[in-house]
């Protein structure tokens, strides 16, 4: 009885091959990779075209970035890698551009991951560049769903806090709508 | 000769192949030669299926490992085929239940997406699966299948320490199970008798699993609110997470879910089988705090009840109907006749009456990894640790000790994870998530000898 449902591998070729299946492909509402390539890209743009940053000269003193926090408060899976490849690309996108020379920024990396660099002559702690401003972002969805479809909007917020006041220095977000419509075999 | 096409466990494998034969003769020969060489393309089937068969006879004797091992090919096949979302299912509940974390949340991750996908299911497979054989649908399980796998991705990612993955998971399987209850019209008939709104899912686990992941991850909400309302035996957990009296979860997946069994004429229906019925309640004893009692979160026989979709049947009844009136028909008018084209006539009509009581047998697959009770306690252990063991009152499961387990805080609690069976004797394996992965160190020799586990270092995405 526990094996019965598994044995029917013929009839199910033979009915394959009559109406030629195709192979199901994955196809959800979740967050793709051209969003996050679109996603990042205008988030840099905006953030080197801000006023916070554009008044910003070399000479200035220096502000040091950090990016402690992604929070994933959509209704779909988002697992670490993901969350850091998105600000791992954003940082990479203003690393790119003249921003670090000319406006007299340094990134540091996230506090949890400098500290993987501890050893017995090596004191991460010690030797990191105090942050003076941290990149945020966190994904918001409104979700709706019924047996024959799924809708999620997503709001992908990002933000520059002044860690030192708390205020929030610039901040702008990407918005992206998917719907996939199901059958009731779905 | 009937019987012989009343498909048994290994018989279709044969019979799909003759009755194939049969069919295409009263078709066009190009026809049928595409069809016999299908046929052939399908055998490679059953090498699968019987790789299938080996894991689950492995996950039963709870040699978790190796049944992991046998669902990765199945699992890892590409492109996708029928069976991809159900041997992914597979492969991470194994995996899960075996301590090897990273591939439980990677392959029930990719169950998550196809569950998730709209259209995996096309026309021409819905066609198939209606004139022909349903078995050429994707695997998506009934919902309660569903919800149990957004279940088992949530204890994989608890385990990670990822909260945010199991809140998406819990509402996930709420939301999957409101879907439902809302587009069937028998359960709108049996929620509106029994008082439950129908924008909501009854599927309590869903709604305590998320409320605990909502309460680590400080955002607000009802859900152990509306757990308790559904499930009333789940307060002492939620009010041990509301107040913030609990650092460390024990979640118990205990005994064999229900079996998908066909019945009826031509195996044209089906029937949820319970194989293992009464735990009884969980009992969880720290030395020197005294014994808690659980009662089950979840039960997954009673789910299996509750939530059916059966969108088929009236097809495969109607094939059922059908293929009797040819066979009947055929073989009378072979049998009365003495025209040598009439009774030739009459044999092709009895064929395709065969054939077509073939294809009306119900889809039975399902997922035979699922528990038959789901089992939550939030604990408050001692700063330095404590043994614990976990019984149950149903008398058939021994205790289980997991020694010195380390406690968490209620912002990062630990989290253990057992798979209990009672097949073949009893078994179970603690999977914990503060680095360690539990290795079986006795094994009992009867149904009622304490088992307890060393517990062997473990690295988070190393193996």
């Amino acid at each position: 009885m526990r094996h019965q449902g598994i044995a029917l591998g013929p009839v199910v070729g033979v009915c394959a091959g009559l109406v030629g299946c195709a192979a199901p492909r994955i196809n959800t509402t979740m967050l793709t990779t051209p969003d996050i390539i679109k996603m990042t890209d205008q988030m840099a743009q905006s953030l080197n075209a801000s006023a916070a940053i554009s008044s910003r000269s070399a000479g200035d003193p220096r502000w040091v970035f950090t990016m402690d926090r992604v929070t994933n408060r959509t209704e779909h899976l988002l697992d670490d890698s993901e969350k850091w490849g998105i600000m791992g690309r954003f940082r990479a996108n203003l690393a790119q551009t003249m921003l670090a020379r000319e406006r007299a920024i340094a990134f540091v990396l996230p506090a949890a991951e400098w500290s993987r660099y501890a050893g017995a002559d090596f004191a991460p702690e010690q030797a990191r560049l105090r942050p003076t401003h941290a990149l945020r972002a966190e994904f918001r969805s409104d979700t709706a769903t019924d047996l024959l479809s799924r809708r999620d909007a997503y709001l992908c917020a990002f933000q520059l806090l002044d860690l030192n006041s708390g205020a929030i220095v610039w901040e702008d977000s990407y918005e992206v709508k998917y719907a996939v419509v199901r059958n009731s075999f779905d | 000769m009937e019987t012989r096409f009343h498909p048994g466990p290994l018989q279709p494998c044969i019979v799909a192949g003759t009755a194939a034969r049969s069919l295409v003769q009263s078709l066009r020969p190009g026809l049928g030669w595409i069809v016999i060489l299908a046929g052939f393309a399908g055998l490679g089937g059953c090498a699968g299926d019987q790789a299938a068969r080996l894991a689950i006879n492995d996950f039963d004797r709870a040699d978790f490992g190796s049944a992991a091992v046998g669902f990765r090919a199945g699992a890892e096949a590409r492109p996708f085929n029928e069976n991809s979302l159900l041997n992914n299912a597979r492969l991470g509940m194994a995996a899960l239940a075996a301590g090897d974390i990273d591939t439980s949340v990677g392959a029930l991750g990719t169950a998550y997406k196809l569950l998730e996908s709209g259209g995996v299911n096309d026309e021409s497979r819905i066609f198939a699966a209606t004139v022909l054989h349903e078995g050429v649908l994707v695997y998506k399980g009934e919902p309660f299948e569903q919800a149990m796998t957004y279940t088992a991705l949530a204890w994989g990612n608890a385990l990670k320490g990822d909260w945010e993955n199991v809140r998406v998971c819990a509402r996930a399987s709420v939301r999957r199970l409101a879907d439902f209850q809302q587009a069937d019209p028998n359960a709108k008939d049996r929620m509106a008798r029994e008082g439950v709104k129908l924008v909501e899912s009854t599927f309590a686990l869903g709604y305590l699993l998320e409320g605990v992941a909502n309460h680590i991850l400080n955002e607000p909400g009802d859900a152990l609110d509306r757990a308790v309302s559904l499930n009333g035996s789940l307060r002492p957990v939620a009010d041990a997470v509301k107040s913030g009296r609990f650092n460390t979860l024990v979640v118990v997946d205990w005994g064999r879910g229900p079996a998908k069994s066909p019945r009826g004429d031509d195996n044209a229906q089906t029937q949820w089988v319970p194989l293992d019925e009464s735990a009884g309640e969980m009992r969880v004893t720290v030395p020197g705090e005294g014994t808690l009692a659980f009662s089950p979160a979840a039960d997954v026989n009673r789910m299996s009840a509750d939530y059916r979709w059966n969108n088929l049947g009236s097809a495969r009844a109607f094939k059922s109907g059908l293929g009797t009136v040819l066979v009947v028909g055929g073989v009378t008018t072979a049998a009365a006749s003495e025209n040598k084209s009439a009774q030739i006539a009459g044999l092709a009509a009895a064929g395709a009456g065969l054939l077509m009581k073939l294809l009306a047998s119900a889809d039975t697959r399902h997922n035979e990894l699922l528990p038959a009770r789901v089992f939550v306690a939030a604990l408050e252990l001692p700063a330095q640790g404590a043994d614990i063991t976990i019984g149950f009152s149903g008398g058939r499961t021994a205790p289980i000790t997991i020694p010195a387990a380390r406690p968490g805080t209620p912002s990062s609690p630990s989290v253990f994870y057992v798979r209990s069976l009672t097949a073949h004797g009893v078994r179970a394996r603690p999977v914990t998530s503060w680095g360690y992965n539990a290795s079986l160190q006795a094994r009992s020799a009867d149904d009622t000898a304490r088992q307890t586990w060393e517990p062997v270092p473990y690295r988070p995405g190393s193996d």
